[in-house]
């Protein structure tokens, strides 16, 4: 068979992998040929593909660099940021809340994607926003004959943009596999110079590289100008991540709206919609439109997910129950899931089923102490004692830093009146607690120390239960109670 | 995924062979054709009545890679096969002789002049009508070139622009044109009749000497912006469907107009349109995980998802219609080599119910619990969680308690003694112990004394009832080095000997008290002890009268020769204690403020039993005097010691106002620093932004500003560090002086041990320690926090009132501009004091007072 028709076979049945090294070898025969080149570096792009269309998590370094100013007041309903006063209330973990780690989301099958996103966080590095993108020079994969295509020293943009068709491959190349934004961009200004008809696809690109140096601004006047030349859905999504990014999700969700307008039954851009909806928290407009999105695509992973989850917190976890069930009968398998059903049993009251459901989490999660916890607090709710605090224990065996557990652990010695036990529970609570919003260890330690007559420790504690949770209506009734002892009004 | 699954109705698989992307052919009457890249042909007549063996029809062995099959009406206007070979393009009809069927070749093109290798091929009637009712093949060269037959007859050739890469050609009837890709990430759509219109690149035209071509006027282009990796039409809707790396394309084929884009949330590898009813269409897709999608055209509605039958990716898929009324037949053709008829089940996946585990197992589990839960109890006590440090002491001594009740051999001893104070040292010996440490360069005052390399062993015996490994900790006051101030050992049994060799060094001594602790998994104990005097200073032969600082103990015996009291001293300096009964002089190693050895002398009047003591420094009087107390106290069984002058408030406020200075010194520094700090970040952050920036802004000397500010950072750090030094400096001294002055109130007042216990806690000496704690956890320093307890302390233990009044509530503690209140309360202290009032202890309150004290006192 002739190699280069068996290189493009694979390259239609994404088998990157060996169309590259099948192009390799032609190139290794006949440095020119143009075709095999072109072809390897599709192939190279594929294997490095990721979802643009994914919101990638705000890093820590990306929070410290961020020059872009937003104002720091709360704005609440129209930032994605959490407002200062707590009155969207800690009542409901926001689902979305997990979502940016990609790995607590059932993907519906992307497993290479899966894999490329893992490799570059492998390195021990503060994650920017674009840690994904950016990999190690000296794992580049690329072939001789690339990187002599693509040396930076010898190439020039403005004689690659001349042909259109090795420009465009080039760019995608640039940008997903050298993972070089600045010469993809270089590359982008110079097409669209050279162009003379008008294209959404350079400047969509010219948006990416913006978005991807991190100059939000100008990503969103390339991509804004993308879209008014042709409405295309990843242009849409790609500027509504840009809004989301500059913080004003009001106008991220009029961009999708505008595209909903004019295809109303897409579900991908619904879906953004819902995202856009939850981050703002939201939740019943988001719900809505996670229910769209099923309708429009009845095995939707995601969709599916979100309404079981929220119907759970809504204390419906009987109807919570079927949507995780359809989830099981379409092979989405995973401990969380498990984890979920367990839990949705058990608050339906079906706990023969509620136990069943976690040891199968178990088996999954190869020993994971939130399930653990989790069959703690099915044990408390069953009445047995015993069962519960030696799950708790088995959790922190586990991780001896989570605090839930610690928590409840310090509930149950309470009940075996082991009043220092319990204050020794919650005291490590509260410090493994510090960075989360747990308010329960702080609260409860300050009720076992105002009972031992501890007030000044209780005080201490209860005023830093009500600086975590300041809706807390028994934290506050403390707190006054303790205030009114000390006289101070 | 879905929660449904196709179900096979038919399938047959070949090993050892593989496919290409058109692979797979199926003709009207429930035919299905493979052709694989080893060169056999088959015909199946699929039906799960008959044996397996009798549904294939043909096979036949082409010797060729075939790369694709396609029926068309190919023979004038019947029904007949087209197979492609690289080189060679074949029409086969499908006879039934009798009992068995043959592939009878009709006729065959060889490709190309030259080097013409086949990629793929398109069926269809192209011109539409004016072609008749029969079907042209197109095929297309791995170079781009196309070559089209009618019947046996080569049409045209031609080479398709902008094309690197050969891809799939499709005809759509509707518009009469043929759709391809560019290799520019784009849709092309020609006419027909302009593709027959323009001119053969192979023969140049040449008009007037010039050689000129018609070059093949596109009919529209759509920019898609991926690779198209299949082409559908769908004939009745009049679109043309393209598969993209990761969406769907939906076009309608006149005008380009793109109708819809759908991302796909799989990797779709095939794809076919079919028709779903007289008047719709819709469209298969199929995934890299093998699942089946069905999309409704033109809006990319899922209409429904099967999980596959067989869980290898699809190659190829065709919709066909078996005779016996059985339409809307899935053929699959997959990378396995399978090739399948399937249908859209909706008969729900098996693997659904949770299988409760039965509650034998359970009560086995929970036994198995209680029996674990019997083991865990008697081998330990419950697992204890990490206690809170508030808590630590009394849960330890909760457990300790518990231990000891159950007659469980554990314990842990730690003793403490010390070589020199027993027996004078012999300068070999002395000499054997001293090993010398690294001398610190830049803080000379942390090296030991040279000329004597002095040093005192603390032997401490560390001993537990059970093998375990403990740690012993020696935690000497500031002006002893110690080289390895914590040892591991391993304890067994007998007791354990670790030896701590420390020397002295050139710092003011604050406290001659050391204390020791091992500590051993859930284990501690600690002990005190005193360093020996002549760790701190020598005898002076003969005494001195310089002094600065002087004062007078008195007693009510008679004075004692202080040889006797000084023996020790006496011996190391080779004196006879005879020789030294009125006048002893010490030498201290640290300097006093005229840059000299600080000096003590002691002075005894025979007469009246006083001691006269006088000092350079003010560290020097407070232990010579403290020691001389002690030993006096030793001497006689019963001696009363009294101090009859006045308080030397005047060297106490003076060393208060040193040690206020020094740390608004040390502030000063600090809010200097931080602020030469913080200039260095916005610097180092704005060449940050520059850095990240694609087109930075000039430097403008941001680089040299950030050199001079990290300069001024390095020179301020070193001003702090001295700030520091002179701080601890003033501590000690401040730390002496009311060490002085707790020990002359005690005499003057004569209080009980208690009641003195109870003024040096409201005083507290330690100004080192909370020195540095006010630096580590930015608390209250010590001004401020004995300003506090000192007022408390007025209000409460030395109240004159009977009933201790409601406190208001309590101020935070901030660093104080002066010192003035501070020093007022001392004197008001002195002052109730002096007019008779005693600290009450805790002993004399009620315990109701004492939590209300506590509280207070915190908050």
């Amino acid at each position: 068979m002739d190699p280069f028709w068996l290189a493009l076979s694979h390259f239609k049945r994404r088998d990157y992998e060996r169309c590259a090294s099948l192009c390799e070898g032609l190139l290794k025969q006949q440095p020119g040929d143009q075709a095999a080149l072109l072809l390897q570096c599709r192939a190279r792009t594929g294997q490095n593909v990721e979802d643009d269309t994914e919101l990638e998590e705000e890093g820590v370094a990306d929070l410290m660099l961020d020059e872009n100013a937003v104002s720091t007041k709360p704005r609440p309903g129209t930032s994605t940021r959490p407002t200062t006063s707590s009155a969207g209330g800690v009542d409901r973990p926001v689902s979305g809340y997990l979502r940016p780690g990609t790995a607590s989301r059932p993907i519906t099958a992307k497993a290479d994607v899966a894999a490329a996103l893992a490799r570059p966080t492998s390195t021990a590095r503060p994650i920017t926003s674009l840690g994904r993108e950016l990999r190690l020079g000296t794992a580049s994969g690329a072939s001789q004959a690339l990187d002599g295509l693509f040396n930076r020293g010898r190439v020039d943009a403005t004689t690659m943009a001349k042909n259109q068709a090795a420009a465009k491959v080039g760019c995608d190349y640039l940008l997903r596999h050298e993972r070089n934004p600045t010469a993809a961009l270089d590359l982008c200004t110079a097409a669209l110079l050279e162009e003379t008809r008008t294209s959404w696809w350079w400047k969509y690109r010219q948006g990416r590289c913006y978005y991807q140096l991190g100059l939000y601004r100008d990503a969103e006047n390339a991509l804004s100008a993308s879209i008014r030349e042709q409405r295309m859905v990843p242009a849409v999504l790609e500027l509504a991540k840009v809004y989301l990014r500059l913080d004003q999700p009001t106008a991220a969700l009029a961009v999708l709206h505008a595209a909903l307008a004019e295809s109303p039954d897409n579900v991908r851009l619904t879906m953004w919609v819902a995202r856009v909806h939850e981050l703002v928290r939201s939740v019943e407009l988001s719900v809505g439109t996670y229910k769209k999105v099923v309708e429009l695509d009845a095995s939707h992973v995601e969709g599916l997910a979100c309404l079981a989850a929220s119907n759970f917190y809504a204390g419906y976890p009987e109807i919570g129950l079927r949507f995780y069930r359809r989830l099981l009968q379409m092979g989405v398998a995973g401990p969380e899931i498990w984890t979920d059903v367990g839990l949705c049993c058990f608050y339906s009251s079906q706990f023969d089923m509620a136990l069943g459901c976690l040891t199968r989490a178990l088996q999954l999660a190869d020993d994971n102490p939130d399930v653990w916890y989790n069959i703690g607090h099915v044990a408390i709710g069953l009445g047995d004692k015993d069962f519960a605090s030696q799950a708790f224990n088995i959790a922190l065996s586990l991780d001896n830093t989570h605090a839930e557990s610690l928590t409840n652990l310090g509930v149950l010695a309470i009940r075996d009146h082991d009043a220092a036990s319990a204050l020794a529970c919650f005291a490590s609570a509260q410090n493994h607690a510090a960075d989360s919003s747990l308010f329960q260890p702080f609260f409860n330690g300050a009720l076992v120390a105002r009972k031992l007559g501890n007030l000044k420790d209780a005080c201490t504690l209860v005023s830093k239960s009500c600086e975590i949770n300041a809706d807390h209506p028994d934290s506050n009734d403390l707190k006054k109670e303790l205030l009114r002892i000390f006289h101070i009004t | 995924m879905s929660l449904f699954k196709a179900r096979s109705w038919w399938s047959t698989k070949v090993v050892e062979e593989e496919f290409g992307d058109g692979g797979l052919a199926v003709d009207g009457d429930g035919h299905v054709v493979t052709g694989s890249l080893q060169g056999r042909v088959r015909v199946h007549a699929p039906s799960t009545t008959t044996h397996e063996a009798t549904t294939l029809l043909i096979e036949e062995d082409l010797e060729a890679p075939v790369l694709a099959v396609e029926f068309g009406r190919l023979n004038q206007t019947s029904v007949a096969l087209a197979v492609l070979h690289p080189r060679k393009l074949c029409v086969f009809g499908v006879e039934q002789r009798r009992d068995h069927h043959e592939l009878v070749a009709l006729y065959s093109h060889k490709l190309g002049p030259d080097h013409f290798s086949a990629y793929g091929m398109c069926v269809g009637g192209f011109g539409g009508q004016r072609g008749g009712n029969r079907d042209m093949i197109l095929v297309q060269s791995l170079d781009c070139r196309v070559v089209v037959f009618d019947q046996d007859a080569q049409v045209l050739t031609r080479r398709l622009a902008d094309c690197l890469l050969p891809g799939p050609v499709c005809y759509s009837p509707a518009s009469d044109s043929l759709v391809a890709r560019t290799s520019a990430l784009e849709l092309l759509s020609y006419k027909y009749d302009a593709f027959v219109a323009s001119d053969d690149d192979q023969v140049p035209v040449v008009v007037k000497g010039i050689t000129a071509r018609r070059a093949m006027a596109a009919d529209w282009t759509l920019d898609v912006g991926e690779m198209v990796v299949d082409i559908r039409s769908a004939k009745k809707l009049k679109l043309v469907v393209a598969l993209g790396e990761r969406s769907l394309f939906v076009v309608v084929s006149a005008s380009g107009a793109l109708l819809a884009h759908r991302l796909l949330e799989f990797e779709p590898v095939a794809i076919c349109t079919y028709d779903r009813s007289p008047d719709s269409e819709a469209l298969v897709v199929g995934g890299l995980d093998g699942r089946l999608a069905i999309f409704q055209l033109p809006d990319c509605r899922t209409l429904w998802v099967a999980r596959p039958a067989h869980a290898d990716p699809p190659v190829a898929i065709q919709v066909c219609d078996l005779p016996d009324n059985k339409p809307g037949m899935l053929a699959v053709l997959d990378v396995a080599g399978r090739a399948s008829l399937q249908y859209l089940g909706t008969e729900p996946t098996r693997d659904v119910a949770v299988a409760a585990p039965s509650t034998e197992r359970y009560k086995d589990l929970v036994q198995e619990m209680r029996r674990l839960k019997g083991k865990l109890k008697t081998i330990k006590t419950p697992p204890p969680p990490p206690p809170s440090p508030s808590e630590k002491t009394s849960a330890r001594r909760r457990r300790r308690r518990r231990r000891r009740r159950r007659g469980s051999l554990l314990s842990i001893r730690a003793e403490v003694s010390i070589d020199e104070n027993e027996r004078p040292l012999d300068d070999e010996e002395d000499l054997a112990l001293v090993r010398i440490p690294a001398v610190h360069e830049e803080y000379p005052e942390t090296a030991p004394v040279e000329e004597s390399l002095l040093s005192a062993t603390a032997r401490v015996w560390v001993s537990c009832g059970e093998a375990l490994d403990a740690t012993a900790t020696l935690a000497a006051p500031a002006w002893v080095y110690c080289e390895a101030p914590a040892r591991a050992c391993r304890v067994a049994g007998t007791p354990r000997l670790v030896e701590m060799v420390m020397y002295a060094t050139a710092k003011p001594p604050a406290s001659m008290t050391a204390r020791v602790t091992a500590t051993a998994p859930q284990r501690g104990v600690a002990s005190t002890f005193r360093l020996p005097l002549n760790l701190v200073c020598r005898l002076l032969v003969p005494p001195t009268r310089e002094a600065k600082y002087k004062l007078t103990l008195d007693t009510d015996r008679e004075a004692v020769s202080l040889g006797l009291l000084f023996v020790d001293a006496c011996r190391r300096a080779n004196l006879d204690p005879a020789d030294a009964a009125t006048a002893v002089s010490f030498e201290f190693w640290f300097r006093a403020e005229n840059d000299n050895a600080a000096k003590a002398t002691v002075l005894a009047s025979k007469k009246k039993g006083s001691y006269r003591v006088q000092a350079t420094a003010v560290p020097a009087l407070w232990l010579v005097a403290d020691e001389l107390r002690r030993r006096v106290e030793n001497y006689w069984d019963e001696v009363l010691v009294s101090f009859n002058d006045d308080l030397p408030l005047t060297d106490v406020y003076a060393a208060v106002d040193a040690h206020h200075s020094a740390r608004a010194r040390v502030r000063e520094a600090e809010s200097r620093l931080n602020d030469a700090t913080h200039e260095l970040r916005v610097l180092e952050k704005r060449i940050l932004v520059r850095f990240k920036d694609s087109r930075p802004a000039p430097l403008h000397h941001l680089d040299t500003l950030l050199d001079q500010s990290s300069q001024r950072v390095l020179q301020l750090a070193t001003k702090v560090q001295k700030a520091q030094a002179d701080r601890d400096r003033a501590a000690t001294i401040l730390s002496a002086s009311l060490g002085l002055f707790l020990l002359l109130c005690d005499l003057r007042f004569s209080l009980d041990p208690r009641q003195s216990a109870v003024l040096a806690s409201h005083f507290n000496p330690d100004v080192d320690a909370w020195n540095n704690t006010a630096l580590d956890d930015s608390r209250a320093g010590w001004e401020e926090l004995t300003d506090a307890s000192l007022t408390f302390f007025l209000k409460t233990a030395l109240s004159t009132k009977k009933n201790v009044a409601a406190l208001q509530a309590p101020q935070t503690l901030a660093f104080p501009p002066t010192t003035d209140k501070l020093k007022k309360h001392i004197a008001m202290v002195c002052d109730r004091l002096e007019r008779g009032a005693r600290p009450k202890t805790h002993h004399d309150q009620t315990p109701h007072a004492t939590t209300k004290e506590d509280d207070q006192n915190i908050l």
